[in-house]
């Protein structure tokens, strides 16, 4: 590895000084991504606007073996944009042209800094969108969504983000650049897009992605629910589920969520409840006529407090608010929480809920539970306070716990987070170390030199120093809110 | 219950004496042009069968790669669930390791994505003889490189599958077929494409060269009916088809008997864009022609043997690529082939020894 002079001078031979970043200051703005419990100093950060831009910076990063990690809006919940020590940041966010958008084909081609609600608002003129919607959605990038699979509230009926790509053009770690897939949905031979997709930055970074864009639903039914408990929550959603109904959001927050999400947005979300469980049908509207007096009948039998249907669209984003801006919200209840991310079966969501809270007695911490209930990912969210000594060691304890116990009820340690530099430790809770050496073959048949996004998903290096904590800047500033 | 176990499987990787020879897993037999290769040795798995888990309330299932579809949709059903992809062939024996391997998928895949948006877990044995397991066997799961979504397509060249774990969706209570009858395909097209970017959520949506359009909407009864009346008022030259009428239609289209039972099939993704002036080009041939999957697909048959070569240089034209599914031996992969800088060390990550055939 060469010093970071003389690197940043070849850095200045693709970069004038205005991108290339070097600061004290900037290198600080880039210290962290969303898991604001980690915090490393890259040596530089580069501001490509052209894909030759990047795949020159990585052609150079390989020779000279600097590591690079790709970044958007630094909203990984995983860590996974977090600098690796001695490297660079690309930051792709002026790579955010959507280059093509084909409203007969349904696609549309976008660099990897493209917003993920700007694809839905390019496509929206031609009564088309682009389904996956983490939380983060007005600002996390398209880039990073593919990077970590990102997931949202619909996954159950729509999958997460591999399953709307179509095409990657990329620029492997080598320095090789690939084009997988095509504009058919279909293809011969292996899936080299799906392979890309989830890959944490650890194959390369991707210059185009082709997105599949869906039609626009034709009519949604939002209901709120209100339950004294989280079990006749979960209860609800089974029954729903075995109606045979496919509703494309079934949400529940806990009573501390609830109340975080009250004062930070104020969704008019019922006084009182220990739970609420959103639902939400969406289709055509002569199949809602048939599904809502189906799902009107389970709610009204399923012990609830209160039915609340939103009459309008005004009503129905006031409800998806106070859900979104739940994570954040929580910032209002402590200063500084973890969002964690695990999958349990959905039939043993009660059970895995039980546990969490006692664990959080345990460990003599508080917990706000969040989850995707359709698709059994929980999110909880530890509260800690990190100016106490030894509170955020409880609180990750606490959190490796959660996973031990994911993983253990035959789930997974993320659902949609990807494992990033978070999770790298609890892999082996869900893989042999015969998967696990498996999976890094592949890493190293992507990047021999290890210089792309190294030290993430995997096990075994140490941990860099925890440094800073609280809310992301931009979490303060209230334009970033973490799923 | 199977006969065979996953590690029996694995040791065929092991044994002595057959290095030489290079392997295939072969599930019910269904397309030949996948598994008869030349100075191949068959890993039969046809005795390594049966659903190993199944919680219809987790909407999950996983199966050993045997097992024919044809089971596994029969105990969906029983619960009232399907696979919404329409994994083809099922009637005629396939198994879900088969149609893995192959990256196959039938009509309904328009609707909430095919094979490959189902697939969450797979067990393989790389060409080592090592199990290895990637995905999960939960709707959602982010961790680690998806390779249950890379194996679909790979052919058997990449490794043997033993389980895989899919989603699986409550089944409609009804399925309604129209069937629009225009005097070009061109004419089709244009239907097609107004239909794909419409709210009425189609089903599925096929093309017939002759012009035909076939939409099939699935859900509620009555919501069905309701939904049809509406687009026929707003696409011309259509009618309801019968059940019967349209059960038969559909089965065609899934055993792959709509050019009778004798002709080779081939699968050739294509982008819609690519329609017009693929059938253009295949009409100097003596090929039969459908589109499927809203024109992502070209589904082509002939009958001649002279003819392969022919398809094969049409597609090379076209930089189009094309699996043969129903066949001869020796003709799998025609067209374009692609081929990527990166596929040969990923494919000695699978298989070091090349114990497997070549991926292209």
């Amino acid at each position: 590895m060469p010093t970071d002079n003389a690197f940043v001078s070849l850095l200045e031979t693709i970069y004038p000084p205005g991108r290339l970043l070097l600061e004290a200051g900037s290198r600080v703005s880039y210290q962290s991504d969303g898991l604001t419990a980690f915090a490393v100093k890259p040596m530089a950060i580069v501001v490509p606007e052209t894909s030759e831009e990047v795949i020159d910076t990585i052609k150079l990063c390989k020779r000279e073996n600097v590591p690079f990690v790709a970044r958007g809006s630094g909203t990984s919940l995983s860590g996974g944009s977090l600098p690796v020590d001695g490297g660079i940041v690309i930051a792709l966010n002026r790579l955010n042209r959507i280059l093509a958008l084909d409203p007969t084909l349904r696609i549309a081609r976008v660099e990897p800094g493209v917003i993920n609600l700007d694809v839905t608002r390019a496509a929206a003129p031609h009564g088309l969108r682009y389904a996956p919607d983490p939380s983060s959605q007005q600002i996390c990038t398209i880039g990073g969504n593919l990077a970590f699979n990102a997931g949202g509230a619909h996954c159950l009926k729509y999958g997460m983000t591999s399953n709307h790509v179509i095409a990657v053009r990329a620029v492997l770690a080598t320095g090789e650049v690939v084009e997988f897939g095509g504009d058919s949905l279909e293809g011969v031979g292996p899936d080299w897009t799906a392979l890309f997709a989830g890959s944490e930055g650890l194959f390369g970074v991707a210059l185009e992605i082709t997105l599949r864009l869906l039609p626009e639903v034709q009519a949604f039914h939002t209901v709120l629910v209100a339950y004294d408990s989280l079990e006749a929550a979960g209860q609800a959603v089974s029954d729903i589920v075995s109606s045979g109904m496919l509703p494309g959001a079934m949400e529940i927050m806990d009573a501390l969520a609830i109340a975080a999400a009250e004062a930070a947005v104020h969704a008019g979300y019922p006084d009182g409840a220990d739970a609420v469980l959103i639902v939400e049908l969406e289709g055509t509207e002569e199949q809602l006529a048939c599904e809502i007096p189906l799902l009107s009948k389970i709610l009204d039998s399923s012990g609830a407090k209160e039915v609340r249907v939103a009459v309008d669209d005004q009503e129905r984003a006031l409800i998806w608010k106070g859900r979104k801006s739940a994570f954040s919200a929580v910032g209002r209840l402590s200063p500084d929480f973890i969002v964690q991310d695990g999958v349990v079966p959905r039939a043993r969501l009660g059970e895995a809920l039980s546990e969490v809270k006692r664990l959080g007695e345990e460990y003599n911490l508080r917990v706000a539970n969040v989850f995707h209930a359709g698709d059994g990912n929980l999110h909880p969210l530890i509260l800690y306070e990190g100016s106490v000594k030894g509170s955020l060691e409880r609180a990750e304890k606490l959190a490796g716990a959660i996973l031990n116990m994911c993983a253990r009820m035959g789930g997974s340690i993320t659902g949609e987070h990807g494992v990033g530099m978070e999770k790298r430790d609890y892999l082996g809770e869900m893989f042999s170390e015969e998967d696990i050496a498996f999976m890094k073959r592949i890493r190293d048949a992507y990047d021999p030199e290890f210089v792309s996004n190294p030290g993430k998903m995997f096990p075994g290096k140490e941990a860099p120093a925890l440094s800073m904590r609280g809310l992301h800047p931009l979490e303060q500033a209230g334009v970033l809110s973490r799923e | 219950m199977s006969s065979l176990t996953a590690k029996e499987i694995a040791s065929c990787l092991r044994e002595e004496g057959v290095e030489s020879s290079r392997l295939l897993a072969r599930g019910s037999g269904t397309k030949k042009p996948l598994w008869d290769l030349e100075e191949t040795s068959l890993v039969e798995m046809s005795g390594f069968t049966g659903i190993s888990e199944y919680d219809p309330s987790e909407y999950v299932f996983t199966a050993r790669a045997g097992t024919k579809l044809s089971e596994i949709e029969q105990v969906l059903g029983e619960h009232g669930q399907y696979m919404p992809f329409d994994p083809p062939l099922a009637e005629c024996g396939a198994s879900l390791g088969g149609t893995v391997a192959t990256g196959l998928s039938g009509p309904g895949r328009i609707r909430y994505g095919g094979l490959r948006d189902f697939i969450l877990g797979v067990q393989f044995v790389d060409g080592n003889g090592v199990i290895v397991k990637s995905g999960g066997k939960v709707v959602k799961n982010a961790a680690g490189f998806d390779l249950p979504k890379f194996l679909a397509g790979s052919m058997g060249r990449l490794a043997i599958l033993l389980e895989l774990t899919f989603k699986v969706f409550p089944k409609p209570e009804d399925f309604l077929t129209i069937c629009f009858e225009n005097k070009t395909l061109a004419d089709a097209f244009d239907q097609l494409v107004l239909a794909s970017r419409s709210h009425w959520e189609p089903d599925a949506l096929e093309l017939e060269a002759d012009g035909r359009l076939f939409l099939r909407l699935a859900g509620n009864s009555a919501a069905l009916r309701l939904r049809a009346e509406s687009i026929l008022n707003k696409l011309k030259n259509g009618f309801i088809l019968g059940t019967d009428g349209a059960n038969e239609y559909w089965r065609k289209v899934s055993n792959f008997t709509w050019n009778g039972n004798k002709a080779r099939y081939a699968k050739v993704p294509i982008s819609p864009r690519d329609l017009l002036r693929l059938d253009a080009a295949v009409n100097t041939v003596d090929v039969e022609c459908r589109y499927g999957m809203a024109a992502n697909v070209a589904w082509l048959s002939w009958v001649n043997d002279g003819t392969t070569k022919q398809v094969d240089k049409v597609l090379r034209d076209l930089e189009l690529s094309g699996l043969v599914l129903k066949g001869h031996a020796g003709e799998t992969l025609i067209g374009h082939r692609v081929e990527y800088s990166i596929q040969n060390r990923v494919k000695a990550v699978f298989d070091p020894e090349n114990r497997f055939p070549p991926l292209s």
